[in-house]
């Protein structure tokens, strides 16, 4: 049985006791959650949407969803994952609630003069990331800011593991390109 | 751990191919944002979804209560038409086995959740 903590205590605590507490109904303990995990998540969203409203927005939504449904999760340790997962859900969903609205430009749609960008621009990793397909984005993001298996990202996507690798592939080589200078 | 902590790089094999010159770029653009603002704001979004949960929750017992003082006279005698309908088209011998069953059903209820 887990006893809640006082804030100070909460801070100091390991995390899988925070989370074993959160998952008990702690709210405190669920705060101190967001603080720890808030940095990951929303620097997350900003790499895949480049928006830092639209960023804390959906890691909002996360954190929201995450605290929602906390007692469904079995095991403190797999918080981490199981947080990175709703995230990137909330992003896929989010992805194709745009696809389906056509008058709207796709979320996060490649620029057309892609390849005319200014020395400085092709300097800014966030506006390359920004030039590739929101799915390639997204398996590169998970991949390299991330520290994603292949496997793990397919998991978390939902894309068979052949596309996963593909698409990083495609992705990595095509910063490369846009980022020529950077060696 | 905290939110700006990096998670080490899994040795799974199928990531062997991660271009090390892009992992350097994305590790030198990761930028630390202000956690405060963000985790207050967090906070007390959470605070007003659990208000409006318990207020709908609090909204729902209401309705049942009431559904409930409506409804309970009807109920009560459409089981009193039943029951008597029961006892008239039954056998003595067939009721009793009936209350016998029920109870002893009810008996092991109880018993199982006094065990849990």
């Amino acid at each position: 049985m887990t006893r809640p903590l006082s804030p100070a205590a909460l801070r100091g605590a390991d995390e899988l006791s925070v989370v074993a507490l959160a998952i008990a109904g702690d709210d405190l303990a669920y705060g101190e959650l967001v603080r720890r995990r808030q940095g990951s998540i929303r620097n997350l969203f900003r790499r895949l949407c480049r928006d830092s409203a639209l960023a804390d927005d959906l890691s909002q939504q996360t954190f929201l969803q995450a605290w929602r449904s906390i007692d469904m999760l079995k095991s403190p340790a797999a918080f981490g994952a199981w947080l990175r997962r709703l995230a990137v859900n909330i992003w896929l969903q989010r992805v194709r609630a745009e696809r389906s609205r056509p008058e709207v430009a796709e979320l996060g749609e490649a620029p057309e003069d892609a390849t005319r960008m200014t020395v400085n621009e092709q300097l800014d990793l966030d506006s390359v990331l920004a030039t590739l397909a929101p799915d390639v984005r997204l398996c590169i993001t998970l991949a390299y800011a991330e520290r994603m298996s292949h496997s793990e990202i397919a998991d978390a996507t939902g894309l068979p593991l052949g596309t996963v690798k593909s698409h990083i592939n495609r992705g990595a080589a095509r910063l490369r390109q846009l980022l020529g200078a950077y060696a | 751990m905290n939110g700006t902590s990096r998670t080490p790089p899994s040795d799974e094999p199928d990531d062997g191919g991660l271009d090390p010159n892009l992992l350097r770029l994305f590790d030198e653009a990761h930028t630390p944002p202000q956690p405060e603002p963000f985790v207050s704001a967090t906070l007390r979004k959470l605070e007003s979804d659990r208000r409006e949960r318990f207020v709908r929750r609090c909204a729902g017992v209401v309705l049942l209560m009431i559904a409930g003082a409506f409804l309970a006279p009807y109920v009560a005698s459409a089981t009193l038409v039943l029951a008597s309908w029961l006892a008239e088209q039954l056998p003595d011998t067939a009721l009793a086995l009936g209350s016998c069953a029920c109870a002893a059903l009810i008996a092991w209820r109880a018993a199982r959740r006094q065990l849990s």
